[in-house]
């Protein structure tokens, strides 16, 4: 059984999560690698996140 | 300390590893040490990633692996090492109650940060895997 575990509005502590974005944000630049292992490795953050859009 | 792996020596010079190497320092300065490097051993076992369990006893790996029925783990470590080991084996499956004793434990955003650093050490260790099986 699942149901929202944190209330809304809740952020992770800012030193971790901003160093976090920052490598999401540089890993998004490199754009050296193939369609293929892009759109897998989209599937599988689309996993981490539980996102199933 | 940032882990001479294969991530740091295959992608040396990119501004993705070192925004990851600052991530990774950053993971251990804003969850208890103890807690993160119990877990990261754990999941070190788990992914059979050499490097993290070399680095333990066979003591350590024993007691580990024993985790969920020995005394030498507190409640919060039990809790973490639960939740751990399902983010690894399943990340979309961890279940209320799973999820719940930690949160409880660490406050709303203490669990939120965990979940983050948890993300940050499995990557890691992910990442040096597969960057090792590259030839």
């Amino acid at each position: 059984m699942r149901s929202p575990r944190i209330r809304p509005g809740t952020k992770a502590d800012a030193r971790l999560l901003e160093p976090l974005m920052e490598f999401a944000a540089a890993a998004v630049r490199n754009d050296l690698v193939d369609p293929v292992t892009t759109e897998l490795v989209r599937l599988r953050c689309a996993t981490h996140h539980d996102c199933h859009t | 300390m940032v882990p001479d792996d294969n991530v740091s020596r295959r992608l040396a010079g990119s501004d993705a590893v070192a925004t990851l190497d600052a991530t990774y320092l950053a993971a251990w300065t804003v969850v208890d040490r103890r807690l993160l490097a119990t877990c990261r051993d754990r999941i070190g076992m788990l992914l059979r990633h050499e490097p993290t369990i070399t680095a333990m006893t066979e003591t350590e790996r024993a007691e580990l692996s024993q985790w969920a029925t020995s005394d030498r783990f507190s409640t919060l470590e039990r809790a973490a090492l639960a939740f751990a080991e399902q983010y690894i084996i399943d990340v979309s499956a961890i279940t209320d109650a799973l999820a719940t004793p930690l949160r409880d434990a660490l406050t709303d955003a203490g669990f939120a940060t965990f979940v983050n650093a948890l993300l940050v050490v499995e990557q890691r260790m992910t990442l040096d895997l597969a960057l090792g099986a590259v030839a």
